[in-house]
């Protein structure tokens, strides 16, 4: 049996431990919510001659870039400045003197620190979607909700799958330069944050779709509008768990790999 | 019964990467890694019997940190059989790790900005302890350690003393059979490095736990410690009781005598001996066969208004070890 | 005299700093390169479904892209580099050495981590600014270049004004030391081009946010003739903004010698 507890401390001291910090936080959404503003303008201009984009009506593309301003922020990969710390400092050691399994023991502090950001997010996002009145869109049916819930949810682990080993090259790697630059400038084109990936050109949209990183926040976002349902749902869900399962087994590799070397060089 | 620990025949190497800085030393790297190998242990054999207290003694990368690592389960062997409470330690069965613990001086694993009770309570899940004993072990630790009262306080606000308290409570919850510590004290002022020794002392021995302690503190292993492992560049130069390595490798004493007034003649007790004479104070070298004659002869033949004999502190027998060995 | 010798030392330094870390080097420039190419994807993705944006056509989108990149890469070689970590430094009570010498703490404290090898990244924008302007076949007389140059020079002393103000909120709140930094990001809005605010989001993207006077008031004062009028807003922009930030960082210095750093 799953012992379920120490997860929930985890959870629970990291919230603690993330709302310590909470000024920075709060304003770090804002910020971000800023050039939300200036988006959703250029959209109205763009909307004053259109009626439709690439297949996007005003408020799909109202809709899309407010959810995924805000889901992004929790699904999005990032460099676990923890995991690397541990590797490059050798403080790694205690985990290993544990009887707990490390990639979980990271999970629930991701999870601990998303979900104070997750609320902040809301309060700092809502107010957009009120302003576009109209332009905003609620999931057609409980079961559109049901079918969000579940591609977020693992586009959330699928993100902490990717953030496990982007961090995990620390024990290769001195300098991250290279990791970071992927997920900076990469992710947002990739994920479709930057753009709904219709909007792109062909072939790159093409690549695009298939590459994992749509799996973050493009497909839950073309469900939550129903632009995806019924055997295209749960396709894309399959491939979005294949993905999951494959990344799982990579870290895991990569783990072992990377404990290898770390133990080699005396941890 | 079969001992705690036993270790036989073990070897370490070290590969440590070079490395060097920049993109193109990086890629350089990750296709065609160069390593230099270091070695840090050479068949190494030791036992240590359940209630055994150890000191693990030896300069600075004799080996010593790593053959902790290694019976901790952290690192692999090279070579050799290592067991510990009947594990292989490196195979990492989580009943082996719930009956030891680890305490490194130089790192800590509690988190800074959250009191060390929360702290605690997340280690008491990951180890599965009941209540129970959570309760009563925590109790008294804190009593015992005086640091009851700042169980709330975030350890950033905590005194180095008192952090190292909470690190050493942290080990000690999951209640494990054996310690290893690896310099405890370090960095610690005087006053707080005798503390954790007092208390160490008495857990250690009330518990019957079995400890094996890397200290460059003398003053750590003589207060914790009867027997003592000596190792120098990876191999074991000694192993025995504490006295018996003190017999072996400081076979003087200092002996230092202040006569009422200074004798007029150059007629000295034991003059081979003399070492230093400062008016009417007297320091003898003195091998410790010769000690009694000495006293003998200074309390019959002169009026000594105070005299002192001084074991050489196991500081100074090391220091003198180790730079004889390299200067052989 | 004394400040240019200074900055020619602190100039050299940096660039010695760095030499050692070539590697590193290129992809920071990749780094910057990829950020150009993705606001440019991003226009580009617009107009392949749109002819013009209230106005703005692709050629006028790349020129503004161009000078607002080139503008933010003159900035960070200069001076942004030092002023995101002033607040750590506030925090951590490390001015004391600068106060002490007997030079400006302000001036010192802008230039002390330039960034000058980052100066071929100044080629990506170089290059997208001249198609652009090969394209949109602008004339370039004397008056027009001095006003172009002068109006990006306003953008930046605008840029350093908010910045300076967000670094000086540190001696106060130690907490919000990415303020800065967070600040950098905000500034991205200036590759937007201005039509599409209308109404008070001008006012507050020109006055309150000075996002516009960074990259777009440059560029229409080649694409128009209202440079006057563009000179004026800028003017009372920046002006408010160095002024604030004057303020507050005179305030905060007080602070730091009371309480005694």
């Amino acid at each position: 049996m799953v012992n379920w507890r120490p997860y929930r401390t985890l959870v629970e001291l990291s919230i603690r431990q993330a709302t310590a910090y909470r000024m920075n936080y709060f304003l770090s959404f804002i910020v971000a919510a800023v050039p939300l503003i200036a988006l959703l303008l250029l959209w109205e201009t763009i909307y004053g001659t259109e009626t439709q984009l690439a297949g996007f009506d005003r408020a799909q593309m109202l809709t899309y870039f407010i959810l995924t301003r805000w889901l992004y922020e929790l699904t999005r990969p990032t460099i676990w400045w923890d995991i690397t710390y541990e590797v490059r400092e050798g403080d790694l050691v205690f985990h290993l003197l544990r009887p707990f399994p490390y990639g979980l023991y990271h999970f629930a502090l991701i999870v601990g620190f998303n979900l104070p950001y997750a609320l902040i997010g809301l309060a700092v996002v809502a107010p957009f979607a009120w302003i576009v009145g109209a332009g905003w869109i609620w999931p057609a049916s409980l079961a559109t909700w049901l079918a969000f819930g579940v591609s977020a949810g693992l586009a959330f682990v699928l993100g902490y799958a990717f953030t496990l080993l982007f961090s995990l090259s620390a024990f290769w790697l001195e300098e991250n330069s290279a990791v970071e630059l992927l997920v900076h400038y990469i992710t947002p084109l990739a994920a479709g944050a930057l753009l709904p990936l219709d909007l792109l050109p062909g072939p790159l949209a093409a690549l695009l779709a298939r590459l994992p990183f749509a799996k973050l926040l493009y497909f839950p976002a073309q469900v939550y509008l129903g632009r995806v349902s019924g055997t295209a749902f749960w396709t894309g869900l399959a491939e979005q768990g294949l993905w999951l399962l494959g990344l799982i087994l990579v870290n895991t590799w990569v783990w072992h790999q990377g404990l290898r070397r770390f133990r080699a060089v005396g941890g | 019964m079969a001992s705690v620990i036993t270790v036989h025949g073990l070897s370490k190497k070290y590969r440590v990467p070079l490395r060097e800085p920049g993109l193109r030393a990086t890629i350089r790297h990750l296709l065609a890694p160069q390593y230099r190998e270091v070695i840090a242990l050479q068949d190494i054999s030791f036992t240590l019997e359940a209630g055994e207290a150890v000191g693990y003694l030896g300069p600075n990368g004799a080996g010593k940190t790593t053959t902790l690592k290694i019976l901790a389960g952290v690192l692999y062997p090279d070579q050799g059989d290592v067991r510990v409470l009947g594990f292989v330690p490196f195979e990492g069965h989580a009943a082996f790790k719930k009956r030891i613990a680890f305490v490194m001086g130089r790192k800590g694993q509690l988190w800074w900005d959250l009191p060390a009770l929360d702290m605690f309570r997340l280690f008491q899940e990951i180890y599965q302890v009941p209540e129970t004993d959570f309760r009563r072990r925590l109790d008294e630790l804190a009593a015992r350690f005086r640091v009851s009262h700042l169980l709330t306080t975030p350890v950033r606000n905590l005194s180095l003393g008192e952090r190292t308290k909470m690190e050493l409570i942290a080990a000690l919850l999951h209640g494990p059979q054996v310690l290893f510590l690896d310099e405890p004290t370090l960095g610690l002022d005087v006053l707080a490095q005798h503390e954790i020794r007092t208390l160490l002392r008495t857990y250690v021995r009330e518990q019957g736990l079995t400890l094996l302690m890397a200290s460059h503190y003398m003053r750590d292993v003589e207060a914790l410690c009867d027997r003592v492992i000596l190792l120098d560049q990876g191999r074991i130069r000694f192993d025995g009781p504490l006295h018996a390595l003190k017999a072996r490798y400081a076979p003087y004493r200092e002996v230092i005598a202040t006569l009422a007034s200074p004798p007029q003649t150059d007629a000295w007790p034991a003059p081979t001996w003399l070492v230093e004479r400062a008016g009417p104070r007297l320091r003898w070298r003195v091998p410790r066969d010769e000690v009694p004659r000495l006293l003998q002869q200074l309390t019959t033949a002169y009026e000594v208004t105070d005299l002192t004999v001084h074991e050489p502190a196991l500081e100074d027998i090391l220091r003198q070890m180790y730079s004889h060995e390299a200067l052989s | 005299m004394r400040a240019l010798r200074l900055w020619l030392y602190w100039a050299r330094l940096s660039l010695g700093r760095e030499a050692l870390f070539r590697g590193n080097l290129l992809l920071r420039w990749l780094a910057h390169g990829l950020w150009l190419g993705t606001a440019w994807l991003f226009f580009e993705a617009l107009y392949a479904h749109v002819p013009t944006l209230a106005g703005w056509r692709r050629e006028h989108v790349w020129l503004l892209l161009a000078v607002n990149e080139g503008s933010q890469q003159l900035f960070n070689m200069f001076v942004g580099r030092s002023l995101a970590e002033l607040p750590e430094r506030i925090w951590e009570g490390q001015l004391d050495s600068v106060l002490t010498k007997p030079v400006s703490p302000l001036f010192i404290l802008s230039i002390r981590r330039m960034q000058l090898h980052d100066a071929p990244a100044l080629g990506l924008p170089l290059v997208l600014g001249w198609i652009a302007w090969r394209a949109l076949d602008i004339s370039l007389t004397p008056e027009r270049m001095f006003g172009f140059g002068l109006l990006i020079l306003l953008g930046m002393v605008a840029r350093y004004a908010v910045t300076l103000a967000a670094v000086s909120i540190g001696f106060w709140v130690s907490q919000l030391y990415a303020l800065p930094a967070l600040m950098a990001v905000l500034f991205r809005l200036a590759s937007y081009p201005e039509s599409i605010f209308r109404g008070a989001s001008r006012a507050i993207f020109t006055f309150v946010i000075p996002v516009l006077v960074v990259a777009n008031f440059p560029v229409q004062s080649l694409l128009t003739a209202s440079f006057y009028e563009l000179l004026l807003r800028g003017l009372i922009a920046a002006g408010f903004w160095l002024f604030l930030a004057a303020q507050l960082w005179r305030a905060g210095l007080r602070r730091y010698t009371a309480v005694g750093g």
